[in-house]
């Protein structure tokens, strides 16, 4: 799923792609799964944004 | 001046069904996240609308300058395995009506995603019971359970 709908976006004219990262996002966690996942991205950005091109 | 169905700039929200899409979107509308929405240089969020891929082919988009646009990924499912690419997608031709797109993509790991569609799927177990007839939840268990493979 990840990589076609990459693919797909390489075929696009040009324009602005992010790619959130679910792990280093605690606002998208629920309660009960920010709970153990907090503590492991305490320590990281809190919102981190990376470019596709890094992929 | 004549109204057109150009976007000014179009926010593509893309993920997986249960990936925070919608949490995503809804605090990028009430400005929970300045930060990204300064950098993504799209001004004032509560002037965003919001279009989700169902009703994209339809939409009437004059007047409509800023758009946010929620496009679930096939994820995981037997039938949506047979669709063809996202090339075939005719809800996705949004992207050619804007001046600049800009395209976020949310990724989980795909056992958080299966935990997270069975709470879903539970939660609208309980939802038709209390209301058996309702279409929107009938409409959301048939995808969800699609989603599993299941349906």
């Amino acid at each position: 799923m990840c990589a076609k709908w990459i693919n797909y976006c390489d075929t696009l004219p040009p324009h602005d792609r992010f790619l959130i990262d679910f792990r280093t996002f605690p606002d998208l966690l629920s309660a009960d799964e920010r709970g153990t996942r907090l503590e492991r991205t305490a320590t990281q950005e809190k919102l981190r944004l990376i470019l596709d091109k890094s992929l | 001046m004549r109204p057109t169905n150009r976007i000014h700039r179009l926010l593509v929200i893309a993920g997986p069904s249960c990936a925070g899409k919608s949490t995503f979107l809804r605090k990028l509308e009430n400005g929970s996240y300045p930060h990204l929405t300064q950098r993504l240089n799209v001004g004032d969020p509560s002037q965003l609308t919001t279009v989700y891929a169902k009703d994209a082919v339809d939409f009437d988009y004059r007047a409509h300058r800023n758009v946010l646009f929620h496009y679930a990924l096939p994820f995981l499912s037997f039938r949506q395995k047979t669709l063809k690419g996202y090339e075939q997608d005719r809800r996705l031709d949004i992207l050619g009506r804007a001046d600049w797109v800009t395209i976020i993509s949310l990724f989980a790991d795909s056992e958080t995603i299966h935990k997270r569609i069975r709470k879903r799927l539970i939660k609208l177990v309980f939802s038709l019971i209390r209301r058996p007839f309702s279409p929107a939840p009938q409409r959301e268990f048939r995808r969800l359970l699609a989603l599993r493979g299941l349906y």
